[in-house]
């Protein structure tokens, strides 16, 4: 993701709505950046900021996370509701659902309450026509005293009406905020406590009945939002106090308590909404949702959906081997051949030979292996998971998982989260933030890295295809390697539930939190700006971090496999110093130190494994799987040893990123170190496990 | 024609009925709302989950999965033909 600074003297426009109307699409489209979007709720989870110049005046846009409304249920719609309800913006842009408008007006309606200046957008107004829904901007505009534009973010349609409202709102700020008429016991509460802070709200942005709404509708959050953006404190005056908590005795002796005064606030809202929608919507058709049905018939069925998923997982992975396999070759033969070019080229210029094999064998070399090995495998799946994802398929999965992680005693939305790791499991943790409960979410955090990252495929992909295939060739290879993938995958899946579910039973325990979640309608992938998308922003992203981190750890291989300590070097010693432990999880210890110098990204883990059997003097040149395989079978490795590496690299520590993102978000070592320590338990016990029952065997034959 | 009170959860696919009430807690009946689920609103159920623990619902327009455990507290009017 990528965002800027705020620019200076610019005006601060906050874009909110709904989660999945496109409002990272209309920040996108007008801000230039690369925001990510997808068909789904809760893609963004922190604020986005980036600038735009209209009529030379710059408007910092900030793309705040979807929001049913300003109270949160989670940690990313806190951000947005505070950032709307402390005022810190110039004008907030509301972007609506056009083919759901009366629920996007409760947040609107929320907004103009608290704000005075407030562009209604109504975007999606291209899906809206096709479904056979009409809508009456200017009486909607008239209804809700508010500057309202259509808008087509997708295709780009409404932008500059956009920029000439803001540019209105902002020269000429509107004055009277919306108001919603609320039964008489509760406008008197709001009309006293207006009173009692009229004089505090004077100097601040927020507006007396704002607060007063605010104080009445959540306490706590009101008490907590002049604290953090007003520096004062609501209670400082035992008067004020006393006389707050007067307003609430009043009330409660009328009839409302706090539950029955969220009911009405609620209640009072939606009853504006529905009523301004009923009078500024007409449906004339239904074609579009008989086709929208028939898709979710098959995809959701009971018979149909879960067999149509596994198929797809089959599929994506068939694709990514395949298509990975050529590129793959090309790539490996192309970057070995430049490496002879160079030991040549450093020969002539007269390097010395130790700082040459340092530089080409020991840097390059591992550099060559990253790329090579792991870059076309992610250029493919990056694409194909995104094309998913924005056809509106992944809250489909978390829907049929929804029943295994209740049974975990956490959320279905976890399987959201889940799939978001498959891309990276650093990405996948913060976007835990979309889980309601802090339990179910803490699970969720802890959980992540069980399911393999892209930076774990190709490892996975390619012990696959050097160890488990036999004689198969063809068609026949690539359908065996994608269904032993998927079988490998499925096991990752099972070690969440059976994780989530340990954790829910003993260190987190609770009951499952309510769980509902939007399923969007299905969308036709912009196929070209995916491709482009994901190869520029994610898969260079991905490579990029691997590659530096290969090149330092392609120097310390090769310093570790070329310094002497008596007739030793100190590869030889350091994986002869692991090679016990690493032979009770079925490998041997250069692997395990591949495991551990790898630890700043999975990615490099393979090659390091490979330039360190490379170093050790086995073998020195080869261009294909099967060469590589003839490398670690000279070093011992036998079908049982390619199972236990798969296994550990399925189940060890998350990667340096994840393990600091983990941190980040439970602001806690503890929590932190217990996401290190569980899947690396869990994958000591598994490979001990599996090494057992193969020596077992092996005794008994 | 008559009027059945039922709970959410329990209409059957491709059934409508129209919300009377929320009988949960405070938070959960706030974010029906905000989903949509307010008193009057027509709900469709359009699809059962594998295991009929969870189902798909069409709200406002939009298709809202609710699991059976949470459709429960919300009571819909369902017209019943003689």
């Amino acid at each position: 993701m990528k965002t800027v600074a705020p620019a200076e003297n610019s005006k601060t426009i906050a874009l909110a709505g709904n989660p999945n109307v496109g409002k990272s699409t209309v920040f996108n489209a007008l801000t230039g950046l690369r925001q990510h979007t997808g068909n789904w709720a809760g893609k963004t989870v922190g604020n986005a900021f980036g600038n735009y110049r209209y009529k030379d005046q710059t408007y910092t846009l900030v793309d705040l996370p979807g929001t049913y409304s300003l109270f949160a249920h989670s940690k990313e719609e806190a951000y947005a509701g505070e950032f709307i309800s402390a005022c810190q913006s110039d004008a907030v842009a509301v972007v609506c659902d056009a083919t759901c408008l009366q629920r996007s007006l409760h947040l609107v309606l929320q907004i103009a309450e608290r704000t005075p200046n407030v562009l209604v957008c109504v975007n999606l107004m291209d899906e809206a026509k096709r479904r056979g829904i009409q809508i009456d901007l200017e009486e909607l505009s008239v209804r809700l005293s508010l500057p309202v534009v259509g808008l087509s973010a997708r295709a780009g349609e409404g932008l500059s009406a956009f920029r000439d409202n803001i540019e209105n709102l902002c020269r000429r700020p509107l004055e009277m905020p919306f108001t919603v008429e609320y039964p008489a016991p509760v406008e008197a509460a709001l009309l006293r406590l207006e009173g009692i802070y009229a004089g505090f709200c004077v100097a601040l942005p927020i507006s007396a009945r704002a607060l007063a709404l605010q104080i009445l509708q959540d306490e706590q959050s009101a008490v907590e939002l002049c604290r953090k953006y007003f520096g004062f404190n609501l209670f400082e005056n035992p008067k004020t106090e006393i006389a707050v908590k007067t307003v609430f005795s009043e009330l409660q002796a009328k009839g409302f308590d706090k539950n029955r005064l969220t009911d009405t606030f609620s209640g009072s809202i939606d009853s504006v909404a529905k009523e301004i929608a009923d009078s500024v919507v007409t449906e004339s058709s239904k074609k579009r949702m008989r086709v929208q049905d028939a898709l979710d018939k098959l995809f959701l069925d009971r018979k149909t959906g879960i067999p149509i998923m596994l198929l797809l997982l089959l599929l994506v992975f068939w694709i990514t081997i395949v298509g990975a396999n050529y590129p793959s070759e090309v790539l490996s033969a192309l970057l070995f051949r430049i490496q002879d070019y160079l030991l040549v080229f450093c020969d002539k210029i007269g390097v010395s030979p130790w700082l040459r094999d340092m530089l080409v064998l020991g840097m390059y070399r591992v550099l060559a292996w990253v790329v090579a090995v792991m870059l076309p495998p992610m250029a493919i799946f990056f694409p194909l998971f995104t094309l998913l994802e924005d056809f509106g398929y992944l809250p489909r999965v978390a829907f049929h998982l929804d029943h295994r992680f209740r049974k975990a005693n956490t959320c279905g939305k976890q399987a959201l989260t889940m799939c978001m790791g498959f891309g990276c499991n650093a990405v996948g943790v913060t976007g835990c933030r979309i889980i309601d409960s802090p339990r179910e979410r803490l699970v969720a955090m802890l959980t992540n890295s069980l399911v393999p990252c892209n930076g774990r495929f190709p490892t996975l992909i390619s012990i696959i295809t050097m160890f488990f295939l036999g004689a198969a060739s063809g068609f026949s290879a690539s359908l065996l390697s994608s269904l032993l993938l998927t079988a490998t995958i499925l096991f990752s899946v099972f070690c969440t539930f059976a994780t989530s579910k340990v954790l829910t039973e003993t260190v987190l325990r609770g009951v499952p939190s309510a769980f509902t979640l939007e399923l969007p309608p299905y969308r036709r992938p912009q196929i070209l700006k995916v491709i482009v998308r994901s190869v520029l922003d994610r898969t260079l992203f991905v490579l990029g971090r691997a590659v530096s981190v290969a090149a330092p750890a392609g120097l310390i291989i090769w310093l570790f496999a070329n310094l002497h300590i008596g007739d030793s070097t100190l590869l030889q010693i350091c994986a002869d110093f692991l090679d016990p432990f690493a032979r009770l999880l079925g490998f041997d210890g250069v692997v395990l130190l591949a495991f551990i110098l790898g630890f700043p990204a999975n990615e490099i883990v393979f090659p390091i494994i490979i330039m360190a059997y490379m170093s050790s003097g086995s073998i020195l040149e080869f261009d294909t799987l099967s060469e590589l395989r003839t490398l670690l079978v000279a070093n011992g490795w036998t079908t049982a040893t390619a199972v236990s590496v798969m296994l550990f690299s399925l189940l060890h520590w998350p990667c340096a990123t994840t393990l600091l993102t983990i941190k980040k978000e439970t602001k806690s070592v503890k929590w932190t170190l217990v996401s290190l320590l569980l899947p690396t338990a869990l994958g000591i016990c598994t490979c001990m496990l599996f090494n057992g029952l193969v020596t077992l065997v092996g005794l008994i034959v | 024609m008559k009027q059945n009170c039922k709970r959410m959860s329990a209409l059957k696919v491709g059934e409508t009925g129209t919300v009377q009430c929320i009988s949960e807690k405070a938070a959960l009946r706030r974010r029906l709302r905000e989903l949509g689920l307010c008193d009057g609103a027509k709900v469709t159920c359009t699809l059962q989950g594998a295991h009929r623990d969870i189902a798909v619902y069409k709200i406002c327009g939009a298709q809202i999965a609710v699991r059976d455990c949470d459709a429960q507290h919300v009571w819909v009017f369902v017209e019943v033909t003689p």
